[in-house]
Order: structure tokens, then sequence, then C-alpha cells
């Protein structure tokens, strides 16, 4: 079987990689004869460079539709580097570059520029963000600093989750589905006029998840249902002027089985838990331009969710206001600059596990930026300088700049290089949190040991100074090729020490409190290689491989979940009709470890595979099947730092409608 | 001809024999537009004042991607009456008054609308890539519409900036708006 697919393979390199006839005949034709030639532009994606000097990933609507995947995080496996584990039905942990966690605090995500960050653990809750997969118009994945631009919290990367402008969704959208584990799940989009000037969409949106299972098959009481609804309005008031104006609300109900450690025997509760997750938002952005070289943005918007789980409650208001500039100075210079105001409270009850004192807290952020980029080469040499600068009521003032330089010696070859500083701010657990970590029940004769893990008002800012390198090529038509290496040096890392136990008389047990301090470091490497391969009109491969390695200092008592070191993800998009789609995703992920409460836990290595066929009867009508996870009945891919059991994610299964009329 | 037998030998392995079926084999999209802007250079009319001298070039003026500045490089230096083709790369934005062609690949729409501001009623022949282009105040678009290339003309457009576009090539074109 092997032979007849290298001579395959032969055949089509030698047919792809003579792009220069194919030019000569478009030259030779008249004008009749060139408005009635076929024409091709599947390999636009295989050929276009991104231009900026950092590892960007650009995961278009196509790949969306083409993976199959119904998440925001699941799409984000299509991305090199980017480490994406499912912990159970509703929750994920989500990194690039090391440091994963379901409180990962590393990475930060914008949907249509709005900060899904949250000052509560400086991550996102991953099961709170969703929008109508089928209205994104691109997931823009940077891994590496984008502090200077994006804000604090972009240590290890930005995803920039954009939807489309609501003039390209006119008409309507139904999509429903289910099967085996999603269990079904619908939406509908109507978008229209409201008159010359101005469009718009609704939709509503709504899933129910099937639970995943333990080790022993048993289920793991993780199911999981939301429902979302939202709106957008882009107005073109003037022929410089546009308002954008977008919300979204939603609920869900999440289930989990808790794990909470207690001081009372048998010294660790086992229960399952309903939790409750709402919310929604509104934005409205103004962008004014005064020429093709200068604009200015002006973005408001307000956030609200609330969490009620048997571990802790809470709930949080953010209003946050942006400005940006951009203009062309002399003729090398493009600079842009902006400030922002962000104000956030919250609300929070102590739970089973948690408790936060104050319970509630006012929170502001003032920041500001610059960044020149300078052609210092027409068209082949650029510097970008620039920084950030804000201050926080947590670890106060903090800078964040960047150099990068990009080299376009010839249109099919960028090399680019890059030094930046970016800090995590602290959390408002950091500082403010008493966790019960956990009770070691009594040895023999001697009370039990309950360990507190207590948050410090003077727990400072973690900081990263990233080198970076990268390559771009697409030296054959129909590949292309794109390779980053890092070099990140952390300090300030989080740390844990130990205090003196003390007798409790009231519980009767022994009290070791753990304080947070900055004192770790640590030092990861690695890289990250990407290539689409147009082989035919009809058939692409993407392919990404990514290697991670980390070294940590000596000092900590925490030991830090490195991440696994080497991904690899293989998707090949074949459509040999034009009405039938044939796609296969293999995804590789090496052994892992996940830290927390219940110690070191080792993940095995999987191979695993998603399948997904489609067939379009008429131009609007879509119907597909997806297959996931498919290489075995469940397998685990990560432990949550505490509370919840290891679940391993099940095979599922599920069918599709699309239909636009 | 030779890649047309290998399509079909693949083809035939891969027992999809339908993308045989057509002809002249398949080109790729941004060939066909640097063919046509090509063609549109030499059936197209500039005022005098447009150039510099009657010895300057052409300029083919891009806004896009390194895909389409590779693509127009197989039309850089040809020959367009007694005046040469020569590619810009405009990616900035900047000078824009120096094109007589200037091919747009992709910009945002408040972008667009004002590169049509800064070139207004200047000699600039503005060519696009969708629809809207022509509709936003472009001059020339070509439409891929289910695999083939169709030419929309702002005619209106064109006027304004005082050129003119031989009506051999606007017979193959759909005129959009007033005349």
């Amino acid at each position: 079987m092997k032979q007849p697919i290298v001579g395959l393979l032969l055949i089509v390199i030698s047919q792809t990689g003579s792009g220069a006839p194919d030019v000569k005949d478009a030259l030779e034709l008249n004008v009749e004869d060139l408005l009635s030639v076929e024409v091709t532009s599947v390999s636009k994606k295989a050929q276009a460079l991104n231009d900026s000097a950092a590892a960007v990933f650009v995961i278009t609507q196509e790949d969306i539709k083409r993976s199959g995947v119904t998440s925001i995080p699941e799409a984000l496996r299509m991305a090199p580097g980017m480490d994406v584990s499912r912990i159970d039905s509703n929750k994920w942990a989500v990194s690039t570059r090391g440091f994963n966690g379901r409180f990962a605090n590393k990475l930060l995500v914008l949907i249509d520029g709005r900060n899904t960050y949250t000052r509560s653990f400086s991550g996102v809750y991953w099961e709170n963000q969703d929008v109508m997969l089928e209205d994104v118009e691109r997931i823009e994945v940077i891994r590496g600093p984008g502090a200077t631009l994006w804000g604090a919290n972009a240590v290890n990367g930005v995803i920039n989750i954009i939807t489309k402008h609501s003039a390209k969704t006119q008409g309507a959208l139904l999509v429903a589905g289910g099967g085996t584990e999603e269990r079904g799940f619908g939406g509908f989009r109507y978008g229209g006029r409201l008159n010359e000037d101005t469009s718009g969409r609704v939709y509503v949106k709504g899933f129910n998840r099937d639970a995943n299972s333990r080790a022993d098959a048993e289920p793991a009481g993780d199911s999981w249902d939301k429902a979302q609804g939202g709106f957008r309005l882009d107005s073109r008031f003037s022929l410089q002027d546009e308002l954008t104006v977008q919300g979204d609300l939603y609920h869900s109900t999440i289930n989990q089985t808790l794990a909470i450690p207690q001081i009372a025997a048998p010294y660790q509760n086992r229960f399952g838990d309903q939790g409750d997750a709402y919310g929604g938002n509104v934005l409205s952005r103004w962008q004014h331009t005064i020429s093709t070289r200068s604009d200015y943005s002006l973005q408001l918007y307000y956030d609200y969710y609330r969490r009620n789980e048997a571990w802790f409650s809470e709930g949080r208001d953010t209003l946050d206001l942006d400005f940006q500039h951009r203009f062309g100075l002399f003729d090398s210079h493009e600079v842009i600059w902006g400030f922002g105001y962000q104000y956030t409270h919250d609300h929070t009850e102590a739970g089973s596990l948690l408790r936060l004192s104050p319970a509630s807290r006012n929170d502001q952020l003032f920041s500001s930026f610059i960044q020149d980029e300078i052609e210092l080469i027409g068209n082949t040499l650029w510097l970008t300088l620039g920084s950030k600068f804000e201050h926080n009521d947590y670890s106060g003032f903090e800078g964040q700049p960047t150099a990068r330089l990009m080299w376009a010696p010839h249109s099919q070859h960028r090399f680019w290089a890059a030094v930046s500083r970016a800090v995590r701010t602290p959390s408002r657990a950091e500082q403010n949190m008493s966790i019960l970590q956990t009770v070691q029940p009594p040895p023999g004769f001697f009370p039990a040991v309950a360990v507190y893990l207590n948050g410090e008002r003077s727990y400072r800012a973690e900081d990263v100074i990233a080198y970076e390198l990268g390559y771009r090529t697409t030296f054959i038509k129909a590949l292309s090729l794109d390779v980053t290496a890092f070099y990140n040096d952390y300090d300030n890392l989080r740390n844990a020490s130990q205090g003196a136990g003390t007798f409790d008389p009231v519980s009767g047990v022994v009290v070791v409190p753990l304080a947070l301090n900055n004192n770790f470091q640590a030092k990861t490497y690695g890289y990250e290689i990407a290539a689409v391969w147009q082989m035919l009109d009809w058939w692409r491969w993407d392919a990404n491989y990514s290697l991670l390695k980390s070294d940590f200092a000596t000092t900590t008592n925490f030991i830090a979940a490195a991440g696994p070191q080497q991904r690899l993800s293989l998707r090949s998009a074949l459509s040999w009709r034009k009405d039938l789609d044939f796609d296969l995703w293999l995804r590789y992920v090496d052994s892992n470890a996940a830290v927390g409460v219940f110690g070191l836990q080792q993940i095995d290595d999987y191979v695993t595979m998603d399948v997904r066929l489609a067939w379009r009867p008429a131009l609007n009508l879509e119907l597909s099947v997806v297959g996931q996870n498919l290489l075995s009945d469940s397998h685990l891919q990560f432990r949550q730092e505490n509370q919840t059991l290891p679940t391993f994610i099940d095979r599922g299964m599920y069918g599709k409608v699309a239909w636009n009329f | 001809m030779v890649n047309a037998i290998r399509v079909c030998r693949l083809a035939l392995l891969a027992s999809a024999a339908s993308v045989c079926s057509a002809a002249p084999a398949v080109l790729e999209q941004y060939s066909v537009f640097a063919a046509l802007t090509l063609n549109f250079a030499r059936f197209t009319q500039w005022p005098v004042n447009a150039f510099a001298d009657s010895s300057s070039g052409l300029n083919v003026c891009l806004a896009g991607d390194n895909v389409l500045l590779q693509s127009f490089e197989s039309i850089d230096g040809k020959s367009v009456g007694n005046r040469l083709i020569n590619i810009v790369n405009s990616e900035r934005l900047r000078n824009l008054n120096q094109c007589q062609i200037l091919f747009i690949g992709e910009l945002s729409n408040n972008v667009l609308l004002q590169v049509f501001l800064d070139i207004k009623n200047q000699p600039v022949l503005t060519i696009g890539e969708d629809a809207d282009f022509v509709a936003s105040g472009g001059m020339v678009a070509m439409v891929n519409v289910d695999g083939k290339i169709q030419l929309h003309v702002n005619l209106a457009a064109v006027k304004a900036s005082d050129l003119n576009i031989s009506s051999n090539l606007l017979r193959l074109a759909k005129i959009v708006g007033d005349r």
C-alpha cells in the first residue's frame, strides 16, 4: 500500500512545483479567454505570508468549519504551540509555551476587543466564552509576549477572536445537530439591513453536552448545558466614521463532581455540584478615519458575570475604556499609541474551599502605550519599538517594552527577531485568598493537619524577558513554512513558603499556613513549526509541530506544570467534488504532568483523531457527520489543580445540518 | 499540456475523473488578475498630465500581500505603447498619486474609502477584487463568480478621473452605476 502513495506524492510535487507556465499561459490569453477560463484561489492560504514580526497564526472560518470543532478552546488546538487540554466537559486548560492549568494565567484572550481575562485568578473562564462559530471571521493566535499593544498578562500569548462585520452575515442561518457527546445543539442567526448605512444581526444558540468518564468508565457527572444570545450593529454614519455596538447574554448549568478537603473525617468530601454561570456584555466602538495612514478608535464596554458553585461564588462587573490612534509620520514611521482605563468591582461569597477577604473589592487600572514601526530600508527592513505603561491596584506601576526587527529580503522570505518584557499582574486570589489546600488525616494519635494556602498583600507581578526568532517562507508555490524559536526567562514566579503549624483547639487540627511569594525562577525554550501545503486544488494539508523544554529553579515548593514537551497536529482537507468534504485531523500530545493539591499526576501521551464528512445537496444546505477523539473509548488530557477528579474525555459522534436562507 | 496529463493521471488514481473535464487547465486567480490588469493598461487612455514625461513608466501600484506581489511580477517591464510597466509596492498607501493603476488586494472598508478620497478625480485607475469595491467608489472590480472572473466597471468614476477605457474592453464588462 505504501508504494502507490509515495508515487502519487511525487507526481503531485512535480506538478505543483512548476508555477511558471501557469503565469505565462495567462499572459498569452486574450481578455475573452481570461474571462472564460476557470480560476482557482485555493492555494492562497498556502502562499500568503504574514507580515508581522511576531509568531502569528490565523485560524480561518474555513478551518473552524472543516475541523468540526464546537467551541473556541477546541478550535485553538489547530494553532501550533497551543497547549489545549480538556479537563472535563465544561473546563479546559489552555496556554502556550508552558504553565498550563485550569487557572492558567499567562494568556490574554480578546473577543472583538473585549478582554475576557478575569482579575479573580488572572485567567479566563473558558466555559463562559462563546460566540456563534459560523460568524467568526478569524482567530489570531499570537505566541509570545504581546503586552506592548495588548496589555498586561499577555505574557505567553494573545488570542484575538474576531467576528464578521454584520454586512457579511446577511440573511438567515440555521444550524442544528446532535450525537453522543454533543447531545444536542442548535443556533439561529438572522442578519439584515436597517438602512443604507446600517447593518445588523441577532443570534441565539444553545447546547447540551454529555458527561465524560472516570478511569473505571463510570460517568464523571460533568454534563453541561448553555444558552446564549446576542446582537451586533454596524453603522457607517459618515464617510469617515463607523460605529459598532454589540452584546451577548448567556446562562449555563455546569455539573461537576467536586473532591474537597474537609476538617472532619473522612477529610475529603466528594459530591456532585450543579454550578450556575451567567453573564453578559455590551460593547461599542467608534472608529474615525482621518486618512489612509491615520485613524483612531474609542471603545467602551461593560461586562458582567456571576458564578455560583459549592466551592466559591463570585460576581464581577467590569467597565473598560480604550482609545487608540494610528498615524504615519514622515515616510517611514507608523506610530500607534493609546490609553485605557478599567474599573472592576467584585462581590464574592466564601464556599467550602475558598474565601476572599475582603469579600468585595473595587480596582482600577490605568494604562497607556506607544509603538513606532520604522521602515529602515524601503519594503525590506523594519524596526518596531514600543512600550506599555500601566498602573494597577495590585502591583503598582509596570513597564512592558518590546523591540522587533523584520527583514524581507525577497517577497517569498521573511525573517524576524524580537526581545520583549511582559508582566503577569497579581490576581485577586493571590493577594486576598485563603484556600483549604489539603487535610492530612490524623497519623495515629496525633491530630489531623489542615494546610491553608494564603494570599499575600505584598505579592508582586511575575515577569518574563522573551527572545524570539522567526522565519517564514513560501519557497515553492503552494507550500508555506513558518518556524519560530523562543527562549523565555521568567522571574518572580509564584512560590509558597510553609509557616509553622499551630494547634487550633476549636477545630482540633494543626493548622499549617502556606504563604505565597515571588521567589521562583524558570526558563523555557523551544520551537514551533507550521506548514500548509496545497497539494492539489482540492486537497490541502496543514501540519504543525511544537517542542517545549523547561528548566525550573530548584528552589520551589510548588512544582510548576511545564506542559507536554511535544505536540503534533496534522490535518487533511479533501474536497474531490465541490459538494463533498472529507476532513481528517490527527493529533499527538506528549506525556504531561499536572500539578496540584493531589500531588503530581502523570498523564500519558496520546494520539487521537477527528473525522468530518460533509455533503452539500444544495448550495445553501450542508449535512455533516463528525467523529471526535475516535482512537480510544476515552482518554485523559489533563487533571485540574484542585477540586475535580480525573476525567477521561469520551469518543464522540455527531451529525449536523446547516441551512442558509 | 504535460501538466494536464499529469493532473488526469492523478485524478484517475484518486478516482475523481471530474477534474479532467475542464479542458484548458485551471489558472491561478492572481495570475489572471495580473493578465487582465495588463490589458487594462493597454486599453486605457490616461490624460497627458498623468505622466511626468513621455518616457516615464506606467506605474502599477499594489496594495496587498506577497501573493499579489509575486503574481504581478509577470507583467513587470511589459511594454504598453512606448511605456514600460513598473510594479510599485504600495502596501503602506503612500504617494498614491504617482500610480497610474492601483490594484487593491485587501483593505478594511474605512481605509479603502480614504484611499478613494485621497486620489479622487486624479487619473489613477483603481482595481479591486469584489463587487463592493465598485459600489464604494472603485473603478474596476475583478469578481470571482463561481470560478470565473467577471469585470465590473464603475464608468462614472472612470470618467470623473479623466480616464478613457476602450469600448472593446468595456463591452466585456458589466457596467455598474451611472454611465
